[in-house]
């Protein structure tokens, strides 16, 4: 059941705004609940063990940690000071211990089913290669449904408590509907218990605004969806499913339009499950903040797919360059070395680990540790090289924040990203190498005009459809940019105008969105993770 | 103020009308998205199967309706010259019963057939809730709302097409049998292996195969069930399901899968894919025999020899041409 499918946005979603706002108040939580694991279990009802056991995990780890903080709280008053930070110790590695066992337990299982195959198929080489006979067995592993959403939430929660963020949460139901909240079970937003948890178990009514509001957010996402993502489809899956037969510039328009598809897919999906939450009166952290304005690859990552990278930033970033290792080793390396690279050390050694764990976040395979490490040495470069442009601005005397600056930036951005999503589309890290010597050796640059684009699954009226689609959108994006509250701004508008806007992007997705014969259901791209 | 605008009885006024003004604007728009002929050209989908749109009114006596077992190996045109009987396949590829029943509905708006056939096989495939709630669209409202069926049109469309009224010229000499002289022979085991077991009909299919018969029955139009040879897509227990079904409801359904002999069926020389499909071949022989039985069974007008037929033996005379046998 697909977000933007019939099914979920008609009968599922409307039935649980109905029950959900017909239930009385204290009993709304298990409306959302029980839609919730409904929702699982029609996509995915082998899988939702696996849901059940890292639910049950970290909730039972949250009341032993509280019990531990307990226990300390109630002893400590006894003891004086050297006892106080003996017990302290104690149960620092108590807490820690808790911590570590749910953290490989959850990230355990999350390995075993999505790296394993990946993995032992590497090490089978690997003997094969040495002469060795012994081999991993194959096993054909179903990955469960948003377990890589689900466990990083499930993370976070246990790593909050241990750290002493809040206090775990005593109710089950609770920590299972955080965890399992249908929209965003299956693309995120990966959100913390303190961002989600309350807000679901409030069982705040849906008000009239709330309601429309919503819905204009899931309109715009099948907007994006169905119009511009779906349409660009069948011209990238022909160029990257036969990249050899393709030119060098059939490769960059076909790296451009994946670029194209997967931002629309993946932020209109993203408006589609922030729509549906609205529609129930909460609201979920963003993921997307207009990508491609960014000046920079760091401002792109903090606008793309922003709560995977906060995720990042807090547990994995933090913890490594504020680890007391790394406070040592900067310490020594400002002394002996310089303090610019005292300080680039830690940062430089915690962006590997992210960028490495973004990298095997999105898949298994050698590409996706190649994608985390395109993004790592871009972004490594670009801190090494900071204070050399900042020289050479200088000398120039050219306004690094001026607005032709700013273009420029921009469009290098918008270059090195394009860059990255050909590597994350190319079936392979070898076939990503195959389209890059394409680009360089046989470019055949008149291919770009000569009407070739127009015979890869997509005509000439579909290229203007996703051209007047991004505008549209690019539109939206800039006055999103200056501060303007679109659907504030429209629900200002008289009636007549506001209600043509709405009918308007109605029979936009109606007349334009690629669907029924002749175009097969696309599944979303980052529901694949 | 602000509690006046948004009590609870203007939101569902504003909504009502809201979603009337859509409706509208959809239905007009259907309108002028909709194909204005049947003609590959002009955009409609499977224009074969909807070639019954430029025959003149009511002159089809049986509507043959399924997916492409039915198209495959059952010829309008054997029917006509053996019998006399003048037959429209409006079968499509994977059509499952709810497109069966948008299809006849679709039928009974310029035709008043005597007889339906329903190709059973697509009962039996298996759609999802997405696929289910589309179908159950397109057999309710998907007449006045095509705009779901040929929004993509917009590419084509042109501007004369977009107001005047549907004009029907296509000619489909074959009355929408698909015809195929490849041979392609299945060589493998019986698969008619006699049991008790059942497979289930999926409720949805269920459910439109009783719309087809209630719709059947409001037109007094008899119906058939009716299963074309298919090694790969039938077997016993489909068999098995089927009869049970029929026999509930009181329907006739021939299965020619079993006593094959009875038609000199050969799978070696009458299947154009290895045992999926009938070639031509194969579906003279069997439309020979269903010929034989709709005489036996059936009380159906023989219009050989009525000249407001003859372009049917015009049409007969091209057909021998095109099968080349």
């Amino acid at each position: 059941m697909a977000y933007s499918s019939i099914v979920y946005l008609l009968p599922f979603l409307g039935a649980v705004v109905l029950l959900y706002n017909g239930m009385p108040k204290k009993y709304r939580w298990w409306v959302l609940l029980l839609a919730s694991y409904i929702f699982y279990w029609l996509n995915s009802p082998t899988t939702l063990i696996f849901l059940l056991l890292s639910t049950v995990a970290v909730y039972l780890a949250g009341i032993f940690l509280n019990k531990i903080q307990d226990g300390f709280d109630l002893s400590k008053k006894a003891l004086d000071k050297e006892g106080k930070k003996q017990l302290r110790k104690i149960v620092g590695w108590q807490k820690k211990a808790v911590c570590a066992c749910t953290l490989l337990f959850i990230f355990g299982l999350l390995a075993f089913l999505k790296y394993y195959p990946f993995v032992s198929e590497n090490i089978n080489q690997l003997l094969k290669m040495i002469h060795l006979e012994s081999t991993l067995p194959q096993l054909k592993l179903i990955l469960p449904l948003g377990i890589s959403y689900y466990t990083l939430q499930a993370a976070g929660y246990i790593i909050d408590v241990y750290r002493g963020k809040y206090r775990a949460d005593p109710h089950l139901g609770k920590v299972a509907l955080f965890l399992s909240f249908f929209p965003q079970i299956v693309e995120g937003p990966i959100a913390r218990f303190d961002q989600t948890a309350g807000q679901l178990m409030e069982g705040k009514r849906s008000t009239y605004q709330n309601l429309t509001w919503g819905a204009q957010l899931i309109l715009w996402g099948l907007f994006k969806k169905m119009v511009i993502a779906d349409r660009a489809n069948p011209f990238v899956a022909e160029v990257f499913n036969n990249y050899t037969e393709q030119s060098g510039a059939v490769l960059i328009m076909g790296g451009i339009l994946f670029t194209v598809q997967i931002y629309m897919e993946f932020s209109g999906c993203m408006d589609i499950v922030a729509g549906s939450a609205q529609m129930l009166g909460i609201d979920l952290p963003k993921n997307f903040a207009r990508p491609f304005f960014a000046t920079s690859v760091n401002d792109f990552w903090r606008r793309w797919h922003i709560t995977l990278g906060a995720w990042l930033r807090d547990y994995v970033f933090y913890s490594v360059s504020l680890s007391k290792g790394f406070a040592k080793l900067s310490k020594k390396a400002k002394e002996k070395l310089s303090p610019f690279l005292g300080a680039l050390i830690p940062s430089a050694a915690a962006l590997f680990c992210v960028w490495i764990c973004n990298g095997i976040w999105h898949g298994a395979g050698w590409k996706y540790l190649a994608y985390g490490m395109y993004y790592y040495l871009i972004m490594l470069l670009g801190m090494l090289l900071e204070p050399l442009f900042a020289r050479c601005a200088t000398a120039m005397r050219l306004n690094r924040d001026g607005g032709a600056f700013r273009v420029v930036r921009i469009l290098r951005t918008c270059l090195l990203v394009v860059g990255g999503m050909t590597l994350f589309r190319a079936e392979s890290l070898g076939a990503f190498g195959g389209i890059v010597s394409k680009v360089f050796t046989d470019l055949s640059p008149q291919q770009f005009y000569d009407g070739t684009l127009l015979h890869l699954g997509i005509d000439g009226w579909d290229f203007i459809a996703i051209a007047a689609g991004c505008v549209v959108v690019l539109i939206v994006s800039i006055l999103q940019e200056k501060g303007f509250c679109m659907r504030k701004k429209i629900a200002e508008c008289n009636i007549v105008l506001r209600w043509s806007i709405y009918l308007s992007l109605i029979l936009a997705v109606v007349i334009f969105g690629a669907y029924g014969p002749g175009y097969d259901q696309v599944a979303f791209i980052y529901g694949q993770f | 103020m602000e509690k006046s605008k948004n009590t609870l009885s203007s939101c569902v006024i504003k909504s009502v009308v809201f979603l009337l003004i859509l409706a509208l604007l959809l239905l007009g728009l259907s309108y002028m998205m909709a194909p204005k002929d049947n003609t590959k050209a002009s955009g409609i989908t499977n224009p074969n199967a909807n070639g019954f749109y430029s025959e003149p009114k009511n002159s089809i006596d049986i509507a043959v309706v399924g997916n492409s077992d039915a198209y495959s190996g059952f010829s309008p045109m054997e029917l006509w010259n053996s019998f006399g009987y003048t037959s429209y396949v409006s079968a499509e590829g994977l059509q499952v019963p709810a497109g069966s029943l948008a299809m006849l509905k679709r039928i009974l708006s310029c035709q008043t057939p005597k007889l339906v056939i329903l190709e059973t096989d697509g009962m039996f495939t298996k759609t999802d809730a997405s696929q289910n709630m589309v179908n159950a669209f397109n057999s309710v409202l998907g007449e006045p709302f095509s705009i779901f069926r040929y929004h993509n049109r917009w590419k084509k469309l042109k501007w004369k097409d977009v107001l005047r009224k549907p004009y029907y010229t296509a000619h489909c000499v074959t009355k929408g049998q698909m015809l195929s002289n490849k041979v392609k022979p299945y060589d493998g085991k019986e698969y008619m292996v006699e049991t008790d077991e059942t497979e289930k009909i999926p409720p949805f299919s269920m459910l439109a195969v009783d719309k087809i018969i209630k719709l059947c029955k409001e037109n007094n139009i008899e119906l058939l069930l009716l299963e074309m040879p298919s090694e790969s897509s039938w077997n016993y227990k489909r068999h098995n399901a089927v009869k049970k079904f029929a026999k509930e409801r009181d329907l006739p359904f021939v299965d020619l899968n079993l006593d094959r002999d009875r038609f000199d069926f050969d799978w070696t020389t009458d299947s154009r894919d290895g045992g999926n499909h009938l070639n031509t071949r194969g579906a003279r022989k069997v439309t020979q025999f269903i010929g034989k039985y709709l005489k036996e069974h059936y009380d159906l007008t023989d219009h050989r020899g009525n000249p407001n037929y003859s372009v049917w033996h015009e049409d007969y005379k091209e057909y021998l041409k095109q099968i080349k046998i």
